[in-house]
Parts: structure tokens; C-alpha cells; sequence
């Protein structure tokens, strides 16, 4: 492999991460991908008292550690070429445990080349687990970002109670629900909850997360990268007729989307948050609300950035590519 | 409160009156110049304020332009703290490609090596491509071409090409689902038109057309119908050429040039590269010959959502002059057809 290059680590059919390649392409900047088709063999990972030496072997291109000038971590991960190993004569309780003890080798090894790679100039976060969102939602509190009055509760009664007093949504409380078969698509969006809903009277239920309905001027979707904010105001404050007929509309008249500038004190609490969660880039879901209030809704260390980028022409791809190489 | 200006509404002005291109909902608004005054010289608009302003003389026509550009969703009403909050729209241009449109022309005479000329292109960063026969052609032989097309830059590729009787649509769709990147494949001097659309989302689709495209001169045609209204092409034509910015194209003897109806060539694909002429200043040149700096064009409202030609042009062998195929005179601001239109040469500035 040639010197100097950028190691992408990504899923298969990213948007973000094409665009990204076209421009790395456009200043002949050497690149590879490692995407979940792509096994890793490791030829050494060499710790002695004098250097210490990485070297992968991926799809026969030989990658050595001192090779990768920048890294980008966007949702992909490193997975080893494994050896068939024997395990017709184990008993199956054996068998079991052979395999968390081998996965638990495995992972050691993975992480510590993220934690030499991290040691490289970064775009996007290396991560084996989404961060927790609730976690987050009370770190913006701390740093004093106006959230969402939240409630997560098992009881019908309590959720019931809260309806009396205000209009609700509901939503996953970490990811999206997704399922696909052959004849249907399911997938959790954020819903509002109708007063009259009935739960034939049982009060257990499963824990569910409920908030105060915010009535927005507009929502902003904030991409932070390299010190920067790429903000857009987003117009979906819809009338009722776009409502019933949403798709319909959204087709011929799409939302006004507009590029925004975030005032400073907004600026400092969300620097201050980044600070704290330690993110190299990320996005950022907030609403302006009638009453002219920024209200934090979520952060997301990997949020797509492809829809600013475009409508408000911020040119995040070749930003990155820039910062990649410099 | 006061309104502002959606910040993808974008006003420009023309000699007799003005558009507002709103260039996210790919559309264009006629407007009077005076209109286009309040709308550019204030950041925000107060209709009151306006009023007073020109001592209450035209409350009506204020009523009214308020009125237009609510009812298009053009403005939005906005809270004083927040005016500073919506800046205007960065209009830099830039693209991931060296190349972004070819042409390639053929006859029966030509003798194109596609695998090289594909490859060049490719290593270009080439977007689109546009291949078009002038002499009738099989599709077997179209099949062939297309097979060097794979794993190339090409996001894609429009065939263009002569009606023939032996033409088969059940042809045409097995090529068309072959190659997934072929988007149109259009069929001129056809006795009828008909459209084939594919029901796949991503599948090109067949089109024949009645037009008699005999050679390249059946080119540089401007009228509404060929306008852009896009942000990338409206950023794009404030610095760079609306016709033959990063474009190339080979004609039928494989000579290289920025446009084929151009006399001026690079030299032959036999033994010229790609990338030599691309990067050679002379062929560049033409890139940076914008709307603004041409004749007439500089005074028409259309002049960022209108394509452009340097090759038939009005003034002899000046190649600032207007279009020479353009129906439009902005100084009455009324096209060819219209009642009391003048052509440019009878009524100029």
C-alpha cells in the first residue's frame, strides 16, 4: 500500500462516505476501505522496547501502521479472517464458553488498533457501542441546554396523568425500530399520543419514554466538524393539510430549508457539551420553539450530514477531505 | 415582526424587470425591478415601514407584492432577534470532477477505441456521458460499447441514436437492464413519439422523438424549456460557463474539443490524451467566459438559470456576443412570438 493514505472504516452503501471518496479521488489522495465484506488478517502487531509496529494484511494489500497518515470511523468496525477451528468433539456448555473467551481475544486486539489508530487525524469516532442517549440527554442538561421535559415510565396511570396536563410524543428511547420482511416494512418514528388511547386498564407497561410536545418555529440540524457549525433551519411548522397528506406534499413543495446561524451562547454551550461527551464531530438535533428558546433534542456522533451539505451548500465532503490532509 | 427572504430564493435582476429563481423548489417568479429594489437593498422587510417609507403613495401595490411572495412561500416572518440568523447562501462552486460532461459523436466513419477513451475519462473523474450516433447502428453493437463502461466514474450515460424499423423494445429494455447506469436512451426522427419508462426507480428509461438531429449544428437552442433552476448550476454560472465548464467532447473523426460544433481542436484521440488537453490553458479558457461578461446576457434576468453557446453567436467571431440561437430580448423583456417583440439587432440597449 502506498504511504500517506487514508484508512476509512465504514459500512457498505454510505452516502456521507462516497462523497468523501469522490474528493479524496479529485486530489489523488490514496485511500482504502475497510467495510464489513473486507476480513482483516493481522501479519504483526509488534510491542517491543523500541517501536511498535502494526501490520494488516487486508484483501493482500499490506498495510503498515506508520502508512496511515488519517483515519475516518464511520460506523464500520475491523473483523479478523478466522481459522475454522475444531469443536465437534466439545460438549456444547464447552463450546459456549470457547466462544466468548475467544470473542473476548478477539476484541482486545481490535481495540487496541483503534486506540493506535485514534492517535492519527480523525474524522468521526470510533465506537463499539452507541453512546447511551439518555446519558446524553442529561449531560445537555448540565451544560445548560434547554431538553425536553422527559419521562420514562412503566405505569399507564402515571402516563395517563401526564396527559390530563399537556399533549405528548413518544418515541424509541435509544434507536429506531426497523423491521423488514418480504411483505412489510416497520419502522418507529416519533408519535404524538392520542388523549383517547385505551390499554384495557392493565397499568404495567412496557417502559416507555414520553415527552412534552415543543409546538417549533423550526428545527435545526447542526453538524459540528473541525471547530466549526454547519447549522440549517428546517420550516416543518406544517399546516393541516400538509399534515393529513404529508408525502403527497413534501413531493411537489419540499420543506423551506435554509442555511442558519447559531447565536454564540447556543455556540458555547454546545462547544461545552462536545467538551464533555469528547467528540471529534457530530450532529445535532435542536428546535426553536415559539417562544424563541433553543431546545436540545439529540446528538449523534455519526449523523448523516449529506442533506446540509447539498441544500445549504456548507461543502462538508471536501471540508473533511481538506482537514484529512492537511 | 418582519419578513425575510428564504435564503434559496434568490433575486436577480434583469434590464426591464427581475425573476426571484427559487432554487430548491426548482422554479423561477417574474417580478418588477422595483420589487427586486425593496427586496435587495433591505435585510429584512417591514410592509409598514415600506409604506411609510415612499409616503404611503403605494400601499396598494405593497399589499399586493406581499401578498405574491407569501402566497409562493418566498418570505417568512421572523422575529427581530432572530434577523442575523439566517445568512445568505454561499455561492462557491466546486465539483469532485475534473470532467463532469462528454460527448461523444459518431458516424459510420468513425473509428473510436472505447475501452481508451472510457478509461481516460473515467480516470477524470467523469460524471456524465452522452453518446450519439448520427448513422444507424445495432444494438448488439451498443452492448458492446457499454461492456468497457463498467466500473468506471460514470454515474450516467445517455445513448442517443437514429430511428431504425428494426428496433425492438424488448431489445431495448434487456440493454437498459444491463447496464444500470444507462438513463436515456433516445430515439430521433421516430414516425411517432413514445415514451418508455422502466417501473424499477433506478432503471433508464427509452425515448423516441420525432426531432431530425442530423449532426452537432442541431445545437445551442435557447428557450425557457432548457432552464436550470438548481442551486449547483446557479452557483456554478456566477464564475464559470454555463455551457462548457469542465465538458469535453470527441467528434465523429475523434478530434477533441470543448463542444462538437466547435472548429478549434486539442488534437485527435489516436494520439492526444485526455488529461493533456484538460489541462491545457487554451481549452480552459472558455470555462471562465460567465453570463456576466457577455453581451446582452449581462442585462437578462434569465441570465443564471439560462444555458449559454460560444459557438453560434450574433457577433462575428466575438466571443463575448449573445447566443446567437436566443429568442429573448431583455431589453423589452419579451421572447420571439410575442405581440410588438424586436430582435436585439432592431432594439438594442
Amino acid at each position: 500500500m502506498e504511504n500517506n493514505f487514508t484508512l476509512i472504516i465504514a459500512n457498505k452503501f454510505d452516502y456521507c462516505i462516497d462523497s468523501i471518496i469522490k474528493w479524496l479521488k479529485y486530489h489523488k489522495l490514496n485511500y482504502l476501505v475497510i467495510d464489513p465484506d473486507k476480513k482483516v488478517q493481522i501479519n504483526k502487531i509488534k510491542l517491543n522496547n523500541q517501536y511498535i509496529d502494526i501490520e494488516l494484511n487486508i484483501k493482500g494489500k499490506h498495510v503498515a501502521l506508520d502508512q496511515i497518515r488519517s483515519v475516518i470511523f464511520w460506523k464500520g468496525r475491523i473483523e479478523f479472517e478466522l481459522p475454522a477451528i475444531q469443536k465437534e468433539e466439545l460438549v456444547k456448555n464447552m463450546v459456549i464458553a470457547l466462544d466468548k473467551f475467544l470473542k473476548r481475544e478477539l476484541n482486545t486486539i481490535t481495540q487496541y488498533i483503534y486506540n493506535e489508530l485514534n492517535k492519527k487525524r480523525i474524522f468521526g469516532l470510533c465506537i463499539t457501542k452507541n453512546p447511551n442517549k439518555l446519558i446524553l440527554l442529561s449531560k445537555a442538561r448540565e451544560v445548560g441546554l434547554k431538553i425536553p421535559n422527559t419521562l420514562i415510565s412503566s405505569s399507564d396511570k402515571i402516563i395517563k396523568s401526564e396527559l390530563l396536563q399537556q399533549e405528548l410524543i413518544t418515541k424509541p428511547i435509544q434507536e429506531i425500530f426497523n423491521f423488514r420482511s418480504k411483505k412489510e416494512i416497520h419502522t418507529s418514528f416519533t408519535h404524538f399520543i392520542d388523549v383517547e388511547y385505551t390499554n384495557e386498564n392493565k397499568d404495567l407497561i412496557f417502559p416507555s419514554l414520553i415527552q412534552e410536545k415543543i409546538e417549533k418555529k423550526y428545527e435545526l440540524r447542526i453538524f459540528y466538524f473541525n471547530k466549526e457549525f454547519h447549522s440549517m433551519a428546517i420550516f416543518s411548522q406544517t399546516d393541516d393539510k400538509t399534515r393529513t397528506d404529508f408525502r403527497d406534499y413534501n413531493y411537489e413543495k419540499p420543506n423551506r430549508m435554509v442555511p442558519y446561524t447559531l447565536p454564540n451562547e447556543i455556540k458555547k454551550k454546545l462547544k461545552k457539551l462536545i467538551n464533555v461527551i469528547d467528540y471529534h464531530s457530530c450532529s445535532f438535533d435542536m428546535i426553536v420553539n415559539m417562544k424563541n428558546e433553543y431546545v436540545f433534542l439529540e446528538v449523534n456522533p455519526l449523523g448523516q450530514f449529506d442533506l446540509e451539505s447539498v441544500t445549504c451548500n456548507f461543502k462538508i465532503e471536501k471540508k473533511i477531505v481538506e482537514y484529512l490532509k492537511s | 415582526m418582519v419578513y425575510k427572504l428564504f435564503a434559496c430564493c434568490i433575486p436577480v435582476k434583469g434590464y426591464r424587470r427581475s425573476i426571484i429563481v427559487d432554487t430548491q423548489r426548482m422554479n423561477y417568479f417574474i417580478i418588477p425591478n422595483g420589487l427586486y429594489e425593496i427586496l435587495i437593498n433591505n435585510e429584512c422587510y417591514s410592509p409598514e415601514k415600506i409604506k411609510k417609507e415612499l409616503e404611503f403613495k403605494y400601499n396598494k401595490v405593497i399589499n399586493e407584492y406581499f401578498e405574491f411572495l407569501l402566497n409562493n412561500d418566498l418570505i417568512f416572518s421572523c422575529a427581530i432577534e432572530q434577523i442575523n440568523c439566517f445568512p445568505k447562501l454561499s455561492l462557491k462552486w466546486d465539483a469532485p470532477h475534473h470532467i463532469i460532461n462528454a460527448i461523444i459523436d459518431v458516424n459510420e466513419k468513425s473509428q473510436h477505441d472505447y475501452n481508451s477513451i472510457f478509461n481516460q475519462l473515467s480516470n477524470l473523474l467523469c460524471k456524465h456521458i452522452e453518446i450519439r450516433f448520427f448513422n444507424k447502428v445495432t444494438l448488439s453493437f451498443i452492448s458492446e460499447i457499454l461492456l468497457y463502461s463498467d466500473y468506471k466514474s460514470f454515474q450516467s450515460i445517455d445513448i442517443i441514436l437514429p430511428y431504425s424499423i428494426d428496433l425492438s423494445i424488448v431489445e431495448l429494455n434487456k440493454v437498459l437492464d444491463k447496464y444500470s447506469r444507462l438513463t436515456n436512451i433516445v430515439i430521433f426522427n421516430s414516425p411517432d413519439i413514445t415514451e418508455i419508462k422502466n417501473e424499477g426507480e433506478d432503471k433508464g428509461q427509452v425515448l423516441f422523438i420525432k426531432n431530425k438531429i442530423v449532426d452537432c449544428t442541431s445545437c445551442g437552442e435557447i428557450n425557457p424549456s432548457s432552464f436550470t433552476m438548481n442551486l449547483d448550476f446557479f452557483c456554478e454560472v456566477q464564475t464559470f460557463n454555463s455551457c462548457l465548464n469542465r465538458k469535453i467532447s470527441i467528434d465523429v473523426t475523434g478530434q477533441i474539443k470543448n463542444c462538437p460544433s466547435m472548429a478549434q481542436s486539442f488534437g485527435n484521440i489516436k494520439n492526444t490524451s485526455l488529461e493533456n488537453v484538460v489541462n491545457n490553458k487554451e481549452f480552459k479558457c472558455f470555462r471562465n467566459i460567465k453570463k456576466d461578461d457577455i453581451e446582452v446576457c449581462k442585462d437578462c434576468e434569465y441570465r443564471y438559470i439560462c444555458s449559454d453557446c460560444r459557438v453560434y453567436v450574433r457577433g462575428h467571431k466575438d466571443v463575448f456576443s449573445q447566443p446567437a440561437k436566443c429568442k429573448y430580448n431583455p431589453y423589452i423583456a419579451k421572447w420571439e412570438g410575442e405581440k410588438d417583440y424586436v430582435s436585439i439587432e432592431q432594439k438594442g440597449s
